[in-house]
């Protein structure tokens, strides 16, 4: 059945996996190879949304036999014109189980296990029993979860040295949007991670307050006006349900009261929907290419067949077709890969609470959510449990002097990296002056 | 769910013109293999109006392991029925045909068959000597022509058209027409109106910097013998007094639309005759032949003329505006689109209209024009599709281009190849330069020499590798000498690549048929929407290293 793959790995190569720039082993070629694709290697998707959809078909289609997905969402049918393992009468149902029961019908020799729910939930156990994860998801918080979940399984000695090479665990990543996408090989400990590269996910794009709210100008000023400050009025105790027809044509509706007023052209139903959900377009075609590439390189690292993607393909289909293939390299203060502590300047009268503030939100460096943060001596802020969190509330509105000394390393965890993983600051005091 | 059309997210990119042509379309594919269907369904799922899949295979097990459109009960069945079932069933807007036939056959026997009816012919897997057959007929009726092949972990898309009328090319960065350095009279009227000395200082920090440019150049010219600054002491001075007509405010704060002046100023005389070269060599091109559209960039060898055929409305559009431009000292017709700029709501409002309505009067302008050419080729007036091709036109002047590929008989004739090689080694290092696009781009040439002679693939099921492989060092060697670009390839090329051909067997990995449909089909929706820019004309996958390159050879 898997001839065509059989060619690849029963025949020997000039071109193995050891010829190229990121070498991960050397290829035997033998029918040995191919049995560990169709009868022991496990692979974990990541999503089963329009990239997820194609992973898991690439995957069967490569002789993949033992395959696992994990996703939260349900069907939508806005995700019909690419999502080809859904139909009309799918809609609602959870996409994991779905995916996987279409699969496992038209590719008899696949087995895919499905888990609805957040890539959060499961545990480094889960995580530990795949060879490789193929992630294909649009959500950059998950990603880079992921991401350190994957790094700190590669348990490390006092030398920074891997002691255990079966603890890497090879993550392949892809991202689509519109026409333009990107895929890459993260190798947990030797190549750069997700989160060298998050200044290259700038955050979604907003309109300024003051611009919304005086000098609107664009049907898009209006959409946020209706959404950020007529809905909060109006409904004090609800967040928008960006999910609910009802809700999204009150926003409609007031945002377009809005426009008329100002005599401002250009809001309808469809843009609303746009700005307030951030819809970014997405198309079969990209989601097929990414999808292909990831899984190609899931079968390389897998066989050794061939060389690996070192590191990171940039593809941009508008006008002709542009793929840029380069290493991402590491950045030298990365939280998760670089082992350079962090040296943050700051004022002894700053307040703790202040410096918290600075970490989180989408402008910042670190881009936390909820940061808790210990010395090597106290707790200084602690989100859990909660009699801590009581306890250590009053310590954010005292300044950093009365709590730390100038050049004190404190650790800091957060909900975007998975319980253990933990990263160290260095807090050195500016003189009054300079602050 | 917020939404019941399941086209939304694509709406977004090609928008309902773009949606409508893919309805309308109807795609040929040749050969159901996985590269095949893969292409076809990502046109399927979009909703392409209809599609007919040629094969003449049966359904083996070795399909069960790389095509995802059969099931192991379609064992024995013809492919091209099982595959066209399972492809339509993806999407029920639409419809689906299959013809069991070899499509080798089908173009040998029925050489038009081609020119049928179909919007665009997708070739997956064609046997060398078929394709070439393939690419004279649809050059010759000016069919769109995709060729498509996974070959190892190798993949290949091949763009063949004469002749495309791309309007909504829609570029990355929107040029757009203000007109600050010929100003129309109403924006010039809006411009001295403006009273940039006597204005409180929450109007003065709104005011849009279109008209304070307007304002500020009209004194420079009046000031300089009516020219606009030329040289570049000149720009840097009118610069200066933009940026020097800001206020000081109270709060501090820099006038933001000041600082956007500044920085537009070269607006004021950058010259709105100027168009993309690819705009004026069509309008050029319509002025001098508004009836017969021209062949396009290039010609072919030996192929005939394509058949006379009656100037889309379009060509017509741009042939009017081609004749507003003479009747208007080379101005286009405004398209009437203005950027958003620090502004308050009132005056960019106002700001906007004014731009409309210029636009609507050069529109109607065009239009007058447009109807007296139809008239007298037709003798009746615009239909509304008429009308509103017109209008595109009008509104995307400056985004409006000819594509055109070199023909695949000119490239199997003569490959620019030396050419491409040098332009594609980007780096020094060896091994990169070992799994440049461009080389495995020659392998493959040298794998059809191989095929044409002995009917077989190299490194085919029981083939003896080494001797193959041999034989494949030979064809690639003798490839590029006779394309007279051996010395380009000296020193990269080498054994490795003739064995890693006759290895790959020409076996289909679903992956790299995958990646292949996906650039396929993304471009055929390109073709049939006739928006943003279809690729100049091979795209190859090297899927050894992840990397790949636009060819034109
Ligand atoms: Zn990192």
């Amino acid at each position: 059945m898997y001839s065509n793959v059989d060619k690849l790995l029963t025949r020997p190569t000039s071109f193995g996996s050891e010829t190229g720039s990121l070498a991960v082993g050397e290829f035997e070629a033998s029918p040995e190879v191919r049995d560990f694709v169709t009868s022991e290697c496990k692979v974990l998707v990541v999503g089963a949304g329009g990239l997820g959809c194609e992973i898991l078909k690439d995957l069967a289609l490569s002789g993949f036999a033992d395959i696992h997905v994990i996703d939260m969402d349900t069907i939508d049918v806005s995700n019909l014109n690419r999502q080809f393992l859904f139909r009309a009468k799918d809609v609602g149902s959870p996409k994991a189980t779905t995916a996987a029961a279409f699969i496992n019908a038209r590719c008899p020799k696949t087995t895919v296990t499905a888990h609805v729910g957040k890539v959060q939930e499961k545990d480094g156990d889960f995580y530990a029993q795949f060879n490789v994860v193929c992630s294909g998801l649009d959500n950059v918080e998950a990603r880079r979860w992921l991401n350190s979940m994957l790094v700190s399984l590669a348990e490390v000695d006092d030398d920074g040295n891997v002691v255990d090479p079966s603890q890497i665990i090879p993550m392949v990543d892809g991202g689509t949007e519109g026409f333009r996408g990107q895929a890459r090989v993260i190798i947990p400990r030797f190549t750069s991670c997700f989160e060298c590269s998050l200044d290259s996910f700038p955050p979604q794009k907003t309109y300024p307050m003051c611009t919304i709210a005086e000098t609107p100008r664009l049907p898009e000023h209006c959409i946020s006006y209706a959404q950020l400050v007529e809905w909060p009025k109006a409904f004090p105790d609800k967040s928008v349900d960006t999910d609910s027809p009802e809700d999204m044509t009150w926003i409609f509706q007031v945002a377009e009261a809005r426009a008329r007023k100002f005599d401002i052209e250009g809001v309808t139903y469809m843009k609303t929907m746009g700005v307030v959900k951030n819809i970014i377009p997405a198309v079969a075609s990209t989601n097929a290419v990414v999808s292909a590439v990831c899984v190609n390189e899931v079968f390389k690292l897998m066989t050794l067949c061939s060389q690996s993607l070192n590191t990171y393909m940039m593809y941009m289909g508008n006008h002709g077709v542009y793929t840029h293939t380069f290493e991402y390299k590491k950045k030298d203060d990365c939280p998760i890969t670089s082992a350079r502590v962090r040296t943050l300047a700051v004022a002894p009268t700053m307040l703790l609470g202040t410096l918290i503030e600075s970490m989180c939100g989408p402008d910042s460096d670190l881009r936390l959510k909820a940061p808790s943060l210990t010395t090597a001596s106290q707790s200084l802020y602690m989100r859990k449990p909660k009699a801590l969190e009581a306890a250590t509330r009053a310590n954010l509105g005292k300044p950093l002097s009365e709590l730390v000394a100038d050049d004190d390393e404190i650790t800091v965890t957060d909900a975007i990296f998975p319980g253990d993983v933990s990263l160290t600051l260095k807090l050195s005091f500016e003189c009054e002056e300079a602050a | 769910m917020a939404t019941d059309n399941k086209y939304d997210r694509q709406l977004r990119l090609w928008g309902a013109n773009g949606q409508r042509a893919l309805a309308e379309s109807h795609v040929l594919l040749l050969g159901a293999g996985p590269a095949g269907t893969e292409t076809l369904k990502n046109l399927v799922l979009p909703g392409v109006g209809r599609f007919t899949v040629v094969d003449g295979a049966t359904v083996s097990e070795a399909d069960l392991g790389n095509n995802f459109f059969v099931r192991p009960e379609d064992v024995g069945r013809p492919r091209a029925a099982a595959t066209a079932e399972l492809l339509k069933e993806l999407n029920p807007d639409v419809e689906g045909f299959h013809r069991v036939a070899r499509p080798e056959e089908v173009v040998a026997a029925e050489p038009d068959f081609v020119a049928s009816g179909f919007s665009l012919v997708i070739a997956a897997q064609l046997e060398p000597a078929a394709l070439q057959a393939l690419g004279e007929r649809c050059w010759a009726n000016n069919v769109p022509l995709i060729a498509i092949r996974a070959y190892g972990l190798l993949g290949v898309v091949r763009l063949q058209v004469r002749r495309l009328e791309v309007v909504e090319s829609k570029p990355d960065n929107v040029a757009w027409d203000l007109r600050l350095a010929a100003p129309f009279p109403e924006l010039e009227a809006a411009a001295d109106a403006l009273d940039l000395d006597g204005m409180a200082d929450a109007d003065h920090a709104h005011a849009p910097y279109v008209l304070v440019l307007a304002k500020l150049a009209k004194a420079w010219r009046v000031s300089h013998g009516g020219a606009s600054p030329k040289t570049r002491a000149e720009k840097d001075e009118f610069r200066a007094l933009v940026a020097g007509a800001a206020r000081e405010l109270p709060s501090k704060v820099p006038e933001m639309n000041f600082e956007e002046a500044s920085n537009e100023a070269y607006r004021c005389w950058a010259d709105p005759r100027e168009l993309p070269w690819e705009a004026q060599a069509w309008i050029d091109d319509a002025r001098a032949a508004p009836d017969a559209p021209s062949e396009g960039r290039r010609g072919s060898v030996g192929s005939e003329a394509a058949p006379a055929a009656p100037p889309s409305a379009t060509h017509v559009a741009v042939a009017s505006v081609a004749a507003f431009m003479d009747a208007h000292g080379g101005l286009p017709p405004l398209s009437g689109a203005v950027p958003d700029m620090h502004a308050d709501t009132a005056s960019f409002v106002a700001l906007q209209k004014l731009y409309a309505a210029r636009a609507d009067a050069d529109r109607a302008a065009c239009l007058a024009i447009f109807a007296a050419k139809l008239a007298e080729a037709t003798g009746a007036p615009p239909t509304a599709d008429e009308a509103a091709a017109l209008a595109l036109v009008c509104k995307h002047v400056r985004d409006v281009k000819l594509v055109a590929t070199r023909s695949l008989a000119d490239e199997l004739a003569a490959p620019n190849l030396g050419e491409a090689a040098t332009a594609l080694f980007e780096t020094d290092d060896a091994r990169e330069k070992a799994q440049a696009p461009v080389v495995w781009y020659a392998a493959l040439r040298a794998a059809d020499r191989f095929f044409v002679k002995r009917g077989a693939w190299p490194g085919a099921d029981g083939a003896d590798l080494a001797a193959d492989a041999a034989a494949v060092a030979d064809e690639l060697r003798a490839f590029v000498t006779e394309a007279d670009c051996a010395d380009a390839f000296d020193g990269v090329l080498s054994e490795a690549h003739a064995k890693e051909i006759a290895r790959f067997g020409a076996a289909e990995l679903h992956a790299i048929a995958a990646v292949v449909g996906g650039v396929a089909s993304q471009e055929a929706v390109k073709v049939l929407a006739k928006q943003y820019t279809p690729i100049d004309h091979t795209y190859l996958f090297n899927g050894i290293a992840a990397t790949a390159a636009i060819i034109d050879v």
